[in-house]
């Protein structure tokens, strides 16, 4: 198994990328509240000086706006040209307001010292901040009147905007966050501060963030694996004591603490099928191990008989009874061999039975004919109860199971015991019953009477012959036709042997066979 | 030397028993485990040949049941070769153990060696005097010369032979020269003896008058 392709693997890759988006989303969220948390902070403290500044310019009065100098625009190099001369037609519907107040520089500037020496001015901007704020202040016109220390070179007016009320705007500009606001009479004030301090707070802050994810992230990476391989554990020890089993003792099984869950039925599941198994490989060597036993003792005999008939010169009778015996054995090793070789073919059920439409009550009629001198001659009783029972079956396999259970029935019976052969019909199908008041069977063999090589009574087989595959042969039968062999029988109390043949609808075979007849 | 054989395959006992008949033995047969439980307990066998799947009574018990009460040796005979059943059998008390199908010569040398080791013989041969008895080729020299003999007179010769030292009694003789089969006329043996005593010395075999014969004092 690769190692990519394994469940824990996989578990492990699914599991790390769902860790993986889920920690990133709440660093980031939490990036962001950081973020506007702080920007929100500094906004506040812009807040309170901005507030200030109006306070003290209220209560001072800013300096006096310059008269108009209409002679051009002031030579106002501390922001963007656009901003404070924007031109000509290039604001539709914004009047050009400071054409008219155009600042002019130099004179206006310096707003009177003691305005913004003011101790709250110096003790709010105080430049050993570490983020040291800032203010502007910039007359109606434009040109700017007053600044603290620290102005960034770059500061520029920001727009004015149409109701010039005291609403506090904020902006990002560059590294700095700034809020102004335009007092009524138009001038702009202004106090901003370095973002730079923030920001590096925020790279901090992320740097833990990102450390503190990257930890979480591995603690989870480990917890998966751990769990996951708590998980695949059983999977592993199942897998491992199922190859173990498959490449060794089919006896053995799989022993797992886990009982109930689905592992512990897949575990359940594998048990049963290597039972099954096994005893399906236990069937085979026992049936192959028994057919070589069965065919053992003739080989013996022949060999045996051979040997000896070569040891020296013998007289022709004597080498006549030497093939004669060893005729017998080739027999009985015929016999068994074509015994094997029906069972075999009835096993791999690909041979279709020639099913034809049959009464039972014939062939059971029949039967018991055939089977009279050998009756009369052990003084045995025939009986016959025939119903018409018509069926669709192979009347070559029917004959066999007859001639069998007869012939076992005159073998078993004593003197003076009877045999009795029934058929009706039930059920659509068909019956044939052959029962005898013979010794009956003993309860420990019934179930394995149909066994192949089963021998109920060891004592008899030999002068009754056959090897213990008769029955064995009807069952597979019977079962060949879709019907039942049954056996019921108790000590002293006789047997009785049941074929049932189903009707015989599950044969395609039937209803032309039907239509053979009847013409 | 008289042996039993039990086997329920009645082809294959006969082939046994007529191998061993040619051989020299008296054979009895049994075709089934209680059968040949009775004659091993009631006969004194020189050795058993014992099959193990017998119908009434199977190999394993017949063997069982005897050695509680007799030590004849016993050769297992079997179709199973299963290294379990050989182990099974010898440790109920089996001396030897042969797979079918059985080589006849090898059936007959086991018994022999079977029946050599329970007289306490090593060696095939056995030298009396000047009279030496090989039991595998069924033969004896008197002085390096090879005496002919019939075969009724080399068993009774292998009898007193493998018994050298001990008075071996007519009854005795009877019952280990003849299979259930014979009717012995009485002093059947007493002419054996007369024609062995021709071919190998009258001194060879020593009459005890009123307890038997008896070799190689």
């Amino acid at each position: 198994m690769k190692f990519r392709q394994s469940i824990r693997w996989r578990i492990q890759v699914w599991h790390g990328a769902l860790l993986l988006v889920v920690i990133a989303g709440f660093c980031a969220t939490t990036y962001r509240l950081q973020e506007s948390n702080a920007l929100r902070h500094s906004d506040v403290a812009l807040d309170v000086r901005l507030s200030t500044l109006t306070g003290l310019l209220g209560h001072h009065g800013l300096p006096g706006p310059p008269p108009p100098r209409p002679d051009g625009p002031p030579p106002d190099g501390n922001g963007p040209p656009g901003d404070q001369e924007p031109p000509p037609g290039a604001g539709p519907g914004r009047p050009p307001p400071r054409r008219e107040g155009g600042p002019p520089r130099g004179p206006d500037r310096g707003p009177p010292p003691e305005t913004f020496d003011a101790p709250e001015i110096s003790a709010l901007f105080n430049s050993q901040d570490q983020a040291p704020f800032y203010f502007c202040v910039w007359s109606r016109g434009g040109p700017l009147l007053a600044t603290s220390g620290r102005v960034p070179d770059d500061e520029w007016r920001p727009k004015s905007v149409e109701k010039t009320s005291l609403t506090k705007m904020t902006r990002d500009r560059a590294n700095f966050r700034e809020m102004y606001a335009f007092t009524p009479p138009g001038e702009c004030l202004l106090v901003g501060q370095s973002k730079a301090p923030i920001e590096r707070e925020m790279r901090d802050f992320a740097w833990k963030l990102g450390g503190i994810g990257a930890g979480v992230l591995a603690i989870g990476l480990a917890g998966g694996w751990l769990l996951a391989s708590r998980a695949i554990r059983p999977i592993s020890e199942i897998s491992a004591a199922a190859s173990r089993i498959a490449a060794g003792n089919l006896a053995e099984r799989i022993h797992t603490s886990e009982t109930e869950s689905e592992l512990g039925q897949l575990a359940a599941v594998l048990d049963e099928t290597f039972r099954r198994l096994d005893a399906a490989f236990a069937e085979q060597a026992r049936f192959t191990s028994d057919a070589a036993h069965e065919l053992r003792t003739p080989v013996s005999i022949i060999l045996g008989q051979t040997q000896l008939a070569l040891a020296r010169e013998r007289s022709a009778e004597e080498y006549r009874a030497t093939i004669e015996t060893c005729q017998r054995a080739a027999k009985r090793m015929h016999g068994l061999i074509e015994s094997l070789l029906q069972l075999s073919v009835l096993d791999a059920a690909g041979q279709p039975l020639d099913r034809r439409p049959c009464d039972l009550a014939e062939l059971g009629r029949e039967h018991l004919e055939m089977m009279r001198p050998l009756a009369d001659e052990h003084h045995i009783a025939l009986e016959a109860d025939l119903h018409p029972a018509p069926c669709a079956a192979d009347a070559g396999g029917i004959s066999q199971i007859l001639v069998n259970l007869l012939t076992n029935a005159v073998k078993y019976s004593r003197s003076g015991d009877k045999i009795r052969v029934a058929t009706h019909r039930e059920n659509g199908g068909a019956i044939i019953r052959v029962s005898d008041t013979g010794p009956g069977i003993a309860a420990e063999h019934l179930p394995h009477l149909f066994e192949r090589f089963y021998r109920a009574d060891d004592s008899r087989n030999r002068t009754t012959g056959g090897a213990g595959l008769g029955l064995a042969i009807c069952k597979s039968i019977a079962e060949a036709h879709g019907g039942k062999l049954t056996v019921e029988s108790a000590p002293d109390a006789g047997s009785s042997f049941t074929l049932r043949i189903p009707a015989g609808v599950d044969s395609p075979l039937a209803p032309p066979g039907e239509l053979k007849a009847a013409t | 030397m008289r042996i039993l054989i039990v086997e329920d395959e009645p082809d294959f006992l006969h082939t046994l028993a007529q191998a061993m008949r040619e051989e020299g033995y008296a054979v009895d047969e049994a075709p089934d485990g209680d059968e040949g439980l009775y004659k091993a307990t009631e006969w004194n066998y020189d050795a058993i040949v014992l099959d193990v799947m017998l119908p009434v009574m199977d190999g394993f018990e017949v063997l069982r049941r005897l050695r509680k009460k007799k030590k004849t040796p016993v050769l297992m005979l079997t179709a199973r070769t299963k290294v379990g059943d050989r182990i099974h059998g010898l440790d109920t008390g089996a001396d030897d153990y042969l797979a079918k199908p059985v080589d006849l010569n090898e059936l007959a040398a086991r018994v022999r060696a079977l029946i050599r080791r329970a007289n306490g013989d090593a060696s095939a041969t056995i030298l009396i005097g000047d009279v030496q008895i090989d039991t595998a080729a069924h033969r004896a020299t008197k002085g390096g010369e090879p005496v002919t003999l019939t075969a009724r007179e080399y068993s009774l010769l292998e009898f007193l032979a493998v018994r050298r030292g001990k008075i071996v009694t007519r009854t005795e003789l009877y019952e280990h020269l003849h299979d259930e089969n014979d009717t012995p006329i009485s002093n059947l043996v007493d002419v054996h003896v007369f024609n062995l005593r021709k071919k190998l010395g009258v001194d060879f075999i020593v009459t005890h008058r009123g307890q038997g014969y008896c070799v190689g004092e």
